[in-house]
């Protein structure tokens, strides 16, 4: 069935399944260092900024910029900017690893912001009264944010996840390897449209699932 | 001042200015307060008078802008910041909306505040489960805070204030999002962990009824100043100034009857010889038969157009509103006579011209 109706992916199976298992890579390790990075600085955001239980606007000022910077800066265009920091940091400008920089980099501010709208949607009064206790700020990050946050934040993560599936395959162009590069080099410049067609029901298959997944988490963590 | 064993709260000259577009904003202007061990000090007043952000002094959630906050002999401000967060373990606090952690389950609830203490799970999990039965939520301490109603969440919110046995118990309009009959429950709640516990309470309130019934003292506050102060029946039978006089007033359902008075035609034209009086007497002048003697003595007639009896802690208020008829010179010697007897006697507005000059003679 496979070689009637995607007769060249048939053809380039292994390099197909290689490439599912690059997105899947790619996904991942951007996922989980983007991930603690954007939580870092969310949460930054949130305390720092007025009101906030270490309210300091110099600090907020600053990150609250670097964010807008990077948010500002298209992916394609990113991807060509890091070019020289991507060589410093892993040593190499192609393949998946290399990829995985200007991911971090273009995912994270996005991620931050979503920690940060998850977090405010916290009733401050409960922040107060978690201070009314005694509470010190990394008990009220850790006890009250992180906590009472959750089901925000892993709706968060579900959206930044699925945004960043489609970065992976737009740093296809820059030949990362994955899903994205072999429906562009081969797919669209050998007109093998049947390689484009299976390589976007896949992403469509990871993208459900990370939905599916996120959202029976999020089901858990509220509790009505 | 209270000697210092007894003074556990200690507001010396505490002001709060907020920057508001550029404007200083006095929302606590100079108060000092003392507050005795053991004690339920209520403070009253509209919202925006103050009253919250003063009460926030006394736990540094707020820190004042001027002023001393002693709590228990320490001077608040002088404290590091672990010494701060041990003192404010000390200070519980209960709130309007109850401030509950909808993660975490009822027991999960009352037991963080001892989360930060090195106990065992067990021990703590035996106080949570303790204080659930002094609010008595036992049977709830699986559930979450979403599936209770106001009254069950605020004595959660009672049972987890209490899980560090403070000494102090600030409590920020605790029972302002409840239907009467709950506040009634909370607030026999509060009494009764006062009464037990000594446990000295502060409580803030825009209602009459909660200073009423449970508060010893209280302070009346507008615009960020204690404008009165001091025991709650003395301060409600003989209020000095105009905004505790409305808090009296409407909650003795005075000022309904006043309007309705004011406003019935048939008692605005009253001829020369009649006068509604607005009579307020408090503790041994209630069991005196003031009225009939008044009947008696001076031949006059009187007729009651309203009446209420308020206890505020032992002592009861009454508030009575007649109209009086006889002779001016009787009508003189009558308000006298309840003057005498420490009634204190308001003549409503009637026919103004005539009745005026007339009592104002008889009352000074």
């Amino acid at each position: 069935m496979l070689t009637q109706v995607f007769p060249n992916v048939a053809h380039i199976w292994p390099q197909f399944v290689q490439a599912i298992w690059d997105t899947i890579y790619m996904t991942l390790w951007s996922s989980v260092i983007a991930g603690v990075l954007g939580l870092v600085v969310g949460i930054v955001l949130v305390i720092t900024q007025k009101g906030g239980i270490a309210e300091d606007s110099y600090v907020y000022g600053l990150t609250d910029k670097i964010v807008n910077l990077l948010r500002s800066i298209p992916f394609i265009i990113l991807l060509a900017v890091m070019f020289p920091i991507t060589n410093f940091i892993v040593h190499t400008t192609v393949g998946t690893t290399a990829a995985s920089v200007p991911l971090v980099v273009g995912i994270f501010p996005f991620y931050a912001r979503q920690v940060q709208n998850a977090l405010l949607e916290i009733d401050p009064q409960v922040i107060e009264a978690a201070r009314s206790m005694g509470s010190g700020n990394f008990e009220i990050i850790f006890r009250i944010y992180l906590r009472e946050g959750l089901p925000d934040l892993i709706r968060a993560s579900i959206v930044t996840v699925i945004s960043l599936i489609g970065l992976t395959t737009m740093a296809g162009a820059i030949g990362s390897g994955g899903l994205g590069d072999i429906a562009i080099s081969i797919g669209y410049a050998r007109y093998e449209n049947d390689v484009t067609i299976a390589a976007m029901i896949v992403i469509l298959l990871m993208v459900f699932f990370v939905q599916f997944v996120g959202d029976w988490l999020a089901k858990k963590t509220v509790h009505l | 001042m209270a000697n210092f064993d007894q003074t556990i709260v200690n507001l010396q000259d505490v002001s709060v200015t907020f920057e508001s577009s550029g404007k200083p904003l006095h929302a606590v202007d100079n108060v000092s307060l003392q507050i005795n061990r053991g004690d339920i000090y209520g403070i009253i007043g509209y919202s925006g008078a103050g009253k919250s952000t003063l009460v926030r002094t006394i736990n540094l959630l707020q820190k004042p802008t001027d002023g001393k906050v002693i709590v228990g002999g320490q001077d608040l401000q002088k404290l590091s910041n672990p010494q701060l967060r041990s003192a404010r373990k000390k200070i519980g606090m209960i709130f309007q909306h109850f401030n509950l952690l909808n993660s975490r389950t009822v027991l999960n609830n009352v037991e963080y505040p001892l989360l930060s203490q090195h106990i065992s799970k067990a021990k703590r999990q035996a106080k949570a489960k303790h204080l659930l039965d002094v609010v008595g939520l036992r049977e709830f301490e699986h559930s979450y805070p979403e599936q209770l109603s106001g009254g069950q969440k605020q004595r959660v919110a009672i049972a987890r204030s209490l899980a560090n046995d403070p000494d102090i118990l600030v409590s920020d309009e605790a029972t302002s999002a409840l239907d009467p009959k709950t506040t009634d429950d909370i607030l026999n709640l509060l009494q009764h962990l006062n009464k037990t516990l000594g446990l000295t309470i502060v409580l803030i309130t825009h209602e009459m009824q909660v200073i009423k019934s449970i508060c010893h003292h209280v302070a009346v506050m507008d615009d960020g100043k204690i404008i009165e102060r001091g025991n709650v029946a003395e301060v409600f039978s003989n209020p000095q100034q105009k905004l505790t006089q409305n808090f009296v007033d409407s909650s003795a359902n005075v000022t309904g009857a006043l309007e309705q008075i004011k406003s019935d035609p048939s008692l605005q034209k009253l001829s020369a010889d009649e006068r509604i009086l607005y009579l307020k007497f408090r503790g041994k002048a209630t069991k005196e038969s003031l009225i009939s003697d008044l009947t008696e003595l001076y031949h006059l007639k009187a007729n009651i157009l309203f009446a209420n009896i308020e206890r505020i802690g032992d002592t009861s208020i009454g508030y009575l509103i007649i109209i009086i008829s006889g002779k001016s010179k009787q009508l003189a010697d009558g308000i006298n006579f309840l003057n005498r007897h420490g009634v204190r006697v308001q003549l409503l507005p009637g026919k103004k011209e005539e009745s005026d000059k007339d009592v104002n003679a008889s009352i000074s």
